[in-house]
C-alpha cells in the first residue's frame, strides 16, 4: 500500500498502485542498499524465487532436455543390470524325506517303488505289467478341502502323464478324492507300467511346483489354484520290491 | 439456449411426438412377442393317450402305462411301467430315456430308474434306442414314484433327429 | 442461500451417503444362497431338497461294514429326498468350523455319493474327518444339491462341537430307502 492513498477500487488500480509502489521503493532503495536489494528486485521482477530456473530452462532447447533425461534413465537401467531379461531364480534341490511346504500342502515325498500285483493292497495288474508307486505323506494346510488333482500338480514326475496317475490312501486303499484341512494322510501315486519300463535303481526326476490361489472378481466367480511354478527338484531312486525279497 | 415448451413448440413437434407414442409400445410388443416365440411351448408336441405321431423320422406311439409293484421298492411307492411302440422305418433311430412329468399337482419330474429296479431278466425287453434296431420295436421304461403321485402324467420324449422339438406323450396308468 | 444452511445441507448429505454405503449389501449378496435353518429331528425344505437330520455325533472310530478308520470323526445321520426334479444328489455336504471347511469324507460309502429320488426318502449317514485339534467351537453343517450353491437353497444346522454326544465308536448307517 502506498502512503496516503485510499484502498484501490478495481484490480487494475491495485496493480497500478503496486507497480508504482515497487518502483518508488526500488528507486529509493537502489541509492542506499547494495547488490542484495538489486538482486531481490531482479528476483521479484522475473517472477518469484524460482524465476531463475524458468529463465535458465527457457534458454536450453527442449531436445537437449529430452536427451539428458534419456541418458539419465539408461544410466540408471545399466546400473540395475541393463535391458536384458532378469534371470529366473533357480530351483532348489530337495532330498526324499524332506518336507516341502507351500500355501496348499505340506508334503514329504518318501519313496518310489516297483510292485507286483497284490489284491490285498488293491493292486490289480495285467500280464507283463508292474506298478510304479510314489509314496507321499501330505497334509492340506489350506482352510478348505483340496482336490487331489491339485496335489498331483504340486508333484510333477518327469516322463509321466499326470492324468494316468491314480492316488490311493495307504491305510484303507480308497481312492483319494479330496484332502481335508489339517488332516495328514499317507498316499501313493500309482501308475501301471510295462515290466521293462522301470528297473531297480532307476532315478525318477520330480519337480515340485507351487501354485497361487486366484479368486475370480468382476466377471468371474469362484477361486482356483493356478500358475504352477517349479520351486524344487528331487531325484528319487526306484526300489524294486520284488528284487528285495 | 433453452427452448420453453410453448404451445408453438407442441404444434411444431406434434408429428414426431405422435410417432413416438405409437412406435415405442409397438416396438416393445414386437420384441417381447419375438422372445416369447422361442419358448418351449412352440417346440412341444402334445400327444393324447393312445395316439401315435410321426417324430424325427419314426412313428412314435401308442404308449401304454401301468402301475407296478416290484421287489425291493420302498413302502408306499409304486413303479410306473411304460411301453412305447416305435417304428423307425428301417433307419437307425436315436432317442434318450424320457422324463416322467406330473401334469397336475406339484409338477414333479422323475428320471427313468429302469436299471436300478429289480425286474426279472427278460432278454426281449428293449430299454434304450439301439441304433441296430430298424424294425418296429417297443421301448420299456420304469419310474419309481411316491404313493401320492397318481397322475395324470406325461412323458417328455426326445430324439436327436428332431431337436429342439420334443414330444409330450400323455399317459394314464 | 445462507452459508450456515449450505454447510448443514452438505453435512447432512455426507451423513446420508455414509448411511447408504453402510446399508448396501456386499457384492456377494447378489448371488448369495438361500439358507434354510434346520432343527434336529424336524424336516427342513429347500427348493429341491427336503431333509430331516436325525443325529449328529462324534467318535474316535467309525465303521461301515468292513471298513473302519480311527481319527476325529463327526457322523451325521439323516434322511433326504429330492422334491421337484431328478437327478439330484448331496453334492454339497460341508461342516464349517471356525474358518475351516470340511467336506463329507469319500472314504466310506455314504449318502454323499447317492442319487436322490423325488418324493421317496433315502436314509444314511455322512462322515466328516476332522483334524485332531478340532474338538471345540461352533460350526455349521451345510447341505445342498450343488457344490456351487449360489442362488439355491442350502440347509444349515448349527453345531456345537464340544456338546456333541461322543461314543467311542460309531457304525455308519448303510444307505437305503427310509421306508424299505
Amino acid at each position: 500500500m502506498t502512503e496516503g492513498e485510499s484502498a484501490p477500487r478495481t484490480r487494475a488500480a491495485a496493480r497500478a498502485a503496486r507497480t508504482a509502489g515497487t518502483a518508488s521503493t526500488a528507486s529509493a532503495a537502489s541509492a542506499t542498499l547494495p547488490s542484495a536489494a538489486r538482486g531481490a528486485r531482479g528476483r521479484r521482477a522475473a517472477g518469484g524465487r524460482f524465476g531463475w530456473v524458468r529463465a535458465a530452462s527457457d534458454r536450453v532447447p527442449t531436445t537437449w532436455l529430452a536427451g539428458a533425461a534419456t541418458v539419465v534413465f539408461l544410466g540408471a537401467t545399466a546400473a540395475f543390470g541393463g535391458l536384458a531379461t532378469a534371470a529366473e531364480p533357480g530351483t532348489a534341490a530337495i532330498e526324499p524325506g524332506a518336507e516341502h511346504r507351500n500355501d496348499q500342502f505340506a508334503f514329504t515325498v518318501e519313496s518310489a517303488q516297483l510292485r507286483d500285483a497284490d489284491p490285498d493292497a488293491g493292486i490289480y495288474l495285467d500280464e507283463g505289467e508292474r506298478l510304479l508307486s510314489v509314496r507321499v505323506r501330505v497334509e492340506n494346510v489350506f482352510a478348505e478341502p483340496q482336490a487331489v488333482g491339485d496335489l498331483v500338480e504340486n508333484i510333477a514326475i518327469d516322463g509321466i502323464d499326470a492324468k494316468k496317475l491314480s492316488v490311493v490312501r495307504v491305510d484303507d486303499g480308497t481312492f483319494v478324492s479330496r484332502l481335508q484341512p489339517d488332516v495328514p494322510a499317507e498316499v501313493e501315486f500309482r501308475l501301471r507300467v510295462g515290466a521293462g519300463d522301470y528297473r531297480d535303481g532307476d532315478v525318477l526326476h520330480l519337480t515340485l511346483n507351487d501354485l497361487s490361489y486366484y479368486v475370480g472378481s468382476f466377471v468371474m466367480s469362484g477361486a482356483a489354484w493356478v500358475d504352477p511354478e517349479p520351486v524344487a527338484e528331487m531325484s528319487l531312486i526306484v526300489h524294486d520290491t520284488a528284487a528285495a525279497s | 439456449m433453452d427452448e420453453r415448451m410453448t404451445r408453438g413448440w407442441w404444434r411444431r413437434n406434434a408429428l414426431p411426438l405422435g410417432l413416438i407414442v405409437v412406435l415405442a409400445p409397438v416396438t416393445a410388443a414386437a420384441i417381447s412377442l419375438n422372445a416369447w416365440q422361442d419358448l418351449d411351448s412352440v417346440h412341444r408336441t402334445a400327444v393324447a393317450v393312445g395316439d401315435d405321431v410321426a417324430y424325427g423320422g419314426a412313428d412314435v406311439g401308442p404308449v401304454r402305462a401301468r402301475f407296478d409293484a416290484l421287489e425291493g421298492i420302498p413302502r408306499g411307492s409304486r413303479v410306473v411301467a411304460v411301453e412305447i411302440d416305435v417304428d423307425p422305418h428301417g433307419a437307425a433311430y436315436p432317442c434318450s430315456a424320457p422324463k416322467l412329468i406330473e401334469t397336475g399337482g406339484k409338477h414333479r419330474e422323475w428320471q427313468d430308474a429302469t436299471l436300478s429296479l429289480d425286474r426279472p431278466y427278460d432278454p426281449d425287453r428293449v430299454t434304450y434306442c439301439d441304433s441296430e434296431l430298424t424294425a418296429p420295436f417297443t421301448l420299456s421304461f420304469d419310474y419309481l414314484v411316491p404313493g401320492d403321485a397318481s397322475g395324470p402324467f406325461e412323458l417328455e420324449f426326445a430324439s436327436s433327429n428332431a431337436v429342439p422339438d420334443v414330444l409330450r406323450l400323455a399317459i394314464a396308468p | 442461500m445462507k452459508s450456515w444452511l449450505q454447510w448443514t445441507i452438505g453435512a447432512g448429505l455426507v451423513v446420508a451417503a455414509w448411511g447408504v454405503a453402510a446399508l448396501t449389501p456386499p457384492e456377494e449378496a447378489r448371488e448369495a444362497p438361500f439358507p434354510v435353518r434346520a432343527v434336529i429331528g424336524e424336516p427342513a425344505s429347500g427348493r429341491n431338497i427336503e431333509t430331516t437330520i436325525a443325529d449328529v455325533r462324534r467318535a474316535d472310530r467309525v465303521t461301515a461294514g468292513a471298513w473302519s478308520a480311527d481319527g476325529n470323526w463327526v457322523v451325521v445321520d439323516l434322511t433326504v429326498e429330492a422334491v421337484m426334479t431328478e437327478p439330484a444328489s448331496l453334492a454339497l455336504a460341508t461342516l464349517t468350523i471356525g474358518d475351516r471347511v470340511f467336506s463329507a469324507s469319500e472314504r466310506p460309502k455314504s449318502l454323499a455319493q447317492s442319487a436322490l429320488a423325488v418324493g421317496i426318502p433315502l436314509s444314511g449317514s455322512l462322515a466328516f474327518e476332522l483334524p485332531t485339534d478340532a474338538d471345540q467351537g461352533e460350526g455349521t453343517l451345510s447341505l445342498a444339491l450343488h457344490g456351487d450353491s449360489r442362488l439355491d437353497s442350502v440347509i444349515e444346522l448349527p453345531i456345537d462341537l464340544g456338546a456333541l454326544p461322543h461314543p467311542p465308536s460309531i457304525e455308519l448307517e448303510p444307505t437305503g430307502w427310509t421306508n424299505g
